[in-house]
């Protein structure tokens, strides 16, 4: 049927398919049923030989066992490629940085920081136009756009990192489960509003609970509370905490069921 | 165990992994979220029930994944229905079941079909496609009409062992008389000659008419072992690649091909001992 098939070829297929059916059900399934811890320490390697065997006999009687086993494989091996490609990548990238190119792209990185270091100094009037003036950011638009990223990133990292005893006040939310979530390697890397907005989430929660406050409207509350008196590094919106918790209140309400 | 089951399953890394998953397993963007939402339903109800029969043994992560694998079969259940495939389907072995599953029953596409069964290069192309064309011949009706059929109470990942209990003696087969040897030969018969257009037309026309004397001849010399059983299965009925089949088995690469060298040899003598010549199919 297939000639690529690890080399395998029309006769000794032929030869398996009778093989299995001469032999099917020669033995009874020996052992317990396994549990789907078992087919988990399986696929781990991590049985022992005869609970293998014994594994092995129901995962070849039984078709709705066997067909989990193989879903089972194949999820690995998907999950699994992902991986060998990102490491195939650096690898790559690895071998294609040689001490030659390094050397290289070391030269030209210094060439370019010079030009960019220099030329502003020999001429800075000549790089602005009088007709057309420095272009300032969209503070008000970047604002809010950081503002829900944030909001966002920072109940999510408070969920990942911070307190089991606040996921357990904050119920699961689908949409905060499937969405905005940032993967743990850029972490470190996360809007440091977005830090201490779940520093705060988490400030707030043990103090409502300290006070006897349980609900999410009273958590909210005391959230607000603490939100107004953040001080937010060089970020415009901080000046209007009002805005900004009108704005926080608002993405809460959506989150939090 | 006191594992945080909250944290490793609602993890982006894990999320993402199961959205792949889903993704592969359905293909529609819609099917698939509503498959991840489903498994993040089961897996978290009751306060992560279903995680507590975990004792410890096995790695966190891959017991998680067993559970998602089931509980994505398991929404395909509850979605699709549970309708049992016909009888010479079930003989060809678990693929052609999921493949008929996912022509007939989910009335997925031919193409994406193809894409799921080869991701990540686990088989071939030209398997699947065998499957589907010999399906497809022999079933004209597959995946005309609409079928969403919502399971009924069946299936709960609480009574998992008990599904499979019962299913047990079901499928075991306890011998094999004259006929069924004529099945499995023409499943044989089947598999080499008839890739164009099969049908059932070729049970007249097949010229392998073995006794029965001679299959129990072959049936007490031949033995092997669960490894070995479960080893032929996954490489030629599902069609697996050895790398793959050799990293399932916790193998080192080179160790499938070698012991399917041996059980070769093994299964030729036999065969050699009841005079079966499967030489007379090429």
């Amino acid at each position: 049927m297939s000639a690529d098939m690890d080399k395998t070829t029309s006769q000794q297929q032929a030869e398996a398919m009778i093989a299995l059916h001469a032999t099917q059900g020669a033995q009874q399934p020996q052992g317990e049923q396994p549990s789907h811890e078992e087919l988990a320490l399986l696929l781990d390697g991590r049985l022992s030989f005869i609970r293998r065997k014994e594994v092995m006999s129901h995962i070849n009687a039984n078709t709705d066992l066997f067909s989990h086993w193989v879903s089972l494989v194949e999820a690995k091996s998907i999950l699994n490629e992902t991986t060998e490609n990102k490491l195939n990548l650096l690898q790559h990238l690895q071998q294609w940085l040689n001490p030659t190119r390094l050397g290289f792209i070391g030269t030209a990185l210094a060439a370019i920081t010079t030009v960019a270091i220099v030329l502003p100094l020999l001429d800075e009037s000549a790089m602005i136009s009088p007709q057309q003036p420095r272009s300032t950011p969209d503070y008000a638009n970047s604002g809010n756009m950081q503002l829900e990223t944030a909001v966002q990133e920072g109940i999510v990292l408070t969920y990942i990192n911070y307190s089991e005893e606040l996921k357990q006040a904050l119920p699961i939310n689908k949409r905060l489960s499937k969405q905005t979530i940032p993967e743990p390697s850029t972490l470190s890397t996360l809007n440091p509003l977005a830090i201490q907005f779940g520093e705060t989430l988490l400030e707030s929660y043990r103090s409502c609970q300290q006070a006897g406050l349980k609900s999410a409207h009273l958590q909210q509350n005391k959230i607000k509370q603490l939100l107004i008196a953040l001080k937010l590094p060089d970020w415009p919106e901080a000046k209007d905490p009002a805005t900004y918790c009108k704005q926080v209140d608002k993405e809460i309400n959506n989150w939090i069921e | 165990m006191d594992i945080d089951w909250a944290g490793l399953v609602l993890q982006p890394q894990w999320l993402t992994r199961l959205d792949k998953l889903a993704l592969k397993r359905f293909t529609q963007q819609g099917l698939a979220e509503e498959a991840s939402t489903y498994v993040l339903d089961k897996l978290s109800a009751d306060n992560w029930a279903c995680c507590q029969q975990y004792a410890g043994n096995a790695k966190a992560e891959t017991y998680v994944l067993t559970l998602t694998t089931h509980l994505l079969e398991e929404f395909s259940r509850k979605r699709f229905g549970r309708v049992r495939p016909p009888e010479w389907l079930k003989r060809e072995g678990e693929l052609w079941i999921r493949t008929w599953k996912m022509i007939c029953m989910e009335r997925q596409a031919t193409t994406s079909v193809i894409d799921q069964l080869t991701n990540s290069a686990i088989r071939s192309t030209e398997f699947v496609q065998g499957i589907i064309t010999i399906i497809k011949a022999r079933l004209p009706w597959c995946g005309q009409s609409a079928r969403e059929i919502p399971a009924n109470e069946d299936a709960n990942i609480d009574n998992t062992t008990e599904a499979f209990h019962s299913n047990t003696k079901q499928t075991l087969e306890t011998a094999l008389d004259h006929d069924q040897l004529e099945d499995a030969l023409l499943l044989v018969h089947q598999l080499l000659l008839s890739d164009d257009c099969p049908s059932e037309q070729d049970k007249d026309t097949h010229n392998m008419h073995y006794t029965a004397e001679q299959w129990q001849q072959l049936r007490e010399h031949l033995s092997l072992d669960e490894e070995e059983r479960l080893l032929l299965k996954m490489v030629y009925q599902q069609g697996l690649k050895l790398k793959v089949v050799a990293a399932a088995l916790n193998m080192p690469d080179y160790q499938p091909g070698r012991l399917l060298k041996a059980i070769h040899q093994r299964i030729r003598d036999s065969l050699q001992a009841a005079k079966i010549q499967l030489e007379v199919l090429q």
